[in-house]
């Protein structure tokens, strides 16, 4: 907002990042204190306002027909700005999350509790990351790219790959803890999913490399029973879910915006 | 404890160990093992073949650290089958991590291919996933004004390729490649209203609610998993990361399925001599 206005284009990337941290605290402190100034019984009833609105020019911009020669409605040039002020809320979310984040390891670390050397390594991890992208970002070097890309590729990248691999480890014990013939319907999914994991994977292939590749053996190829699956019987099922999951989803989507949800915000006082 | 007990109660730990050796094994020595194309994945490739010259087409990236084995394969098989046939195509992506990962992707792809930002290829950058339905909803009726500046901070609206790019119907082919169930939102905003052809490349988890969409004809074709990647890179002549990779998904997958084998021996063994006693 303000940084539009004072700032001019072509001024250093530190000028602008400084403008709109300044935008952030100065409009979150004034949004915040506005609303501690609207008495506490219409307070709720705003936040249902404001979200209802914002939900209905989504709603409303989709059903009414655009214009033939344009592709545009009268409120489809609005959604660009709502998507901003929508970016602009995630921004206070970011905020709110350090500012969380923040608190609860530097009180790990201030009161020496339990595991307080895993609040210290989030600190280190925090900064290092902060101040290697500013410093990438603000003054491009070589130094300053390869620091940044050994922090991010070496190790983001590396820890988040990681951790997701775990996963498989897991899947690994549960499947074979887990999957047991004890009725026929198990053994039933058991079958298929021995198929499909084997179809899914060259292994299968070859195992049924010696059918031939057309006519009525081809069906019994691996592959073939394996696909079959996929996109039959498991189509059919999926799309029995899905409707399921969508009728849900509505529900709830009308639920959250005519502010009809229960939970900890609609029974708190603001 | 009898032998079939035993079978039942292998030692979690035996079992993280036996899968190390079954996934580092085909990837220090290489197992070489037929590639079978699927009809999906071969759909995919047509749809990228058939791209009109004048078209670009976008490849949206919603993946992180986390599923790049599966991910990273696919963007590059794709990235490397558009600049063979010389399609231009734009990188849009809408997680953080996958901004950069793509990115460097493409350019290392680029460099070995001899291509070059800007005229072949262009990054349009990050745009936070909440963006993502507005910025659909503002894509089809001005490209240049929603997306505003690349990954590299150039307006669109400056950079060669994208001259002439204005509208969806300036967009030959969208590539969805996620971890996440996106596709939908593509269907119901790009698909639905401008029948813009769609491919989709989940990561394998999610690939069955592919085969919905791909029934319906919403999507041309589709690579699941690690495994689409390798069959794509097949129909490329190339054995690039899925294809080695391919062969330790097939003996962990061998692996599983002989470890709930082993466990359903001792379990019926268990049960018949425990009914006989």
């Amino acid at each position: 907002m303000f940084t539009g206005w004072l700032i001019k284009p072509g001024a250093p990337q530190w000028l602008w990042a400084l403008g709109v941290l300044g935008d952030f605290l100065i409009f979150g402190s004034a949004l915040f204190l506005l609303l501690q100034l609207v008495p506490v019984r219409y307070r709720k009833a705003l936040v249902v306002i404001i979200t209802f609105l914002a939900g209905l020019i989504y709603s409303v911009e989709f059903f009414v027909p655009a214009d033939p020669k344009t592709g545009k409605n009268f409120l489809t040039g609005l959604i660009e700005q709502v998507a901003d002020a929508t970016n602009v809320v995630y921004a206070f979310a970011l905020g709110l999350g350090i500012y969380s984040l923040f608190r609860f390891h530097g009180r790990n670390l201030a009161r020496k509790r339990s595991g307080w050397h895993n609040s210290s390594a989030f600190f280190i991890a925090f900064f290092a990351m902060m101040l290697a992208g500013f410093w990438h970002d603000l003054r491009p070097s070589a130094m300053s790219r390869n620091t940044y890309n050994m922090l991010f590729d070496g190790i983001v990248a590396a820890l988040g790959a990681t951790m997701f691999s775990i996963v498989g480890f897991f899947i690994v014990s549960a499947a074979y803890r887990a999957f047991r013939i004890r009725s026929a319907e198990a053994t039933l999914m058991l079958t298929a999913a021995f198929i499909v994991m084997l179809g899914q994977v060259p292994i299968g292939a070859y195992i049924t490399s010696s059918l031939p590749t057309a006519g009525l053996g081809s069906l019994f190829k691996l592959e073939n029973v394996s696909y079959w699956i996929l996109n039959e019987p498991n189509m059919a099922a999926w799309r029995a879910i899905a409707f399921g999951i969508e009728v849900g989803a509505l529900a709830m989507a009308l639920r959250t915006w005519l502010s009809l949800e229960r939970g900890s915000f609609f029974e708190r006082e603001l | 404890m009898s032998v079939f007990e035993k079978l039942q109660h292998i030692d979690r730990r035996v079992t993280y160990l036996l899968l190390v050796a079954v996934i580092a094994a085909p990837l220090i020595w290489r197992l070489r093992l037929p590639i079978v194309v699927s009809p999906a994945v071969r759909g995919a490739y047509d749809a990228v073949e058939s791209i009109p010259d004048d078209k670009i087409a976008v490849i949206s990236i919603f993946w992180a650290s986390g599923t790049i084995a599966e991910n990273q394969p696919q963007t590059e098989a794709l990235v490397r089958h558009m600049f063979l046939r010389d399609k231009k195509f734009a990188i849009l992506a809408f997680d953080p991590q996958g901004n950069k990962f793509s990115y460097d992707s493409a350019a290392r792809i680029s460099k070995e291919m001899g291509k070059e930002y800007g005229k072949d290829w262009v990054h349009w950058g990050y745009r936070p996933s909440a963006n993502f339905v507005p910025l659909l909803q503002a894509l089809p009726h001005d490209v240049q004004g929603a997306i505003g500046k690349d990954y590299r901070g150039t307006p669109v609206a400056e950079i060669p390729m994208m001259q002439g790019i204005e509208k969806i119907d300036d967009i030959g082919l969208i590539a969805e490649v996620t971890p996440s169930q996106t596709l939908e939102v593509w269907i119901a905003f790009i698909y639905g209203p401008y029948r813009t052809p769609l491919i989709y490349a989940p990561t394998a988890v999610m690939a069955p609610e592919g085969f919905n969409p791909l029934d319906a004809g919403q999507i041309e074709g589709m690579l699941i998993g690690l495994k689409g990647a390798a069959e794509y890179e097949h129909l490329l002549n190339r054995q690039d990361f899925a294809t080695r990779a391919a062969g330790a998904l097939s003996t962990s997958h061998i692996l599983i399925i002989a470890l709930i084998v082993a466990g359903n021996i001792g379990y019926i063994s268990s049960r018949r001599r425990r009914l006989q006693s």
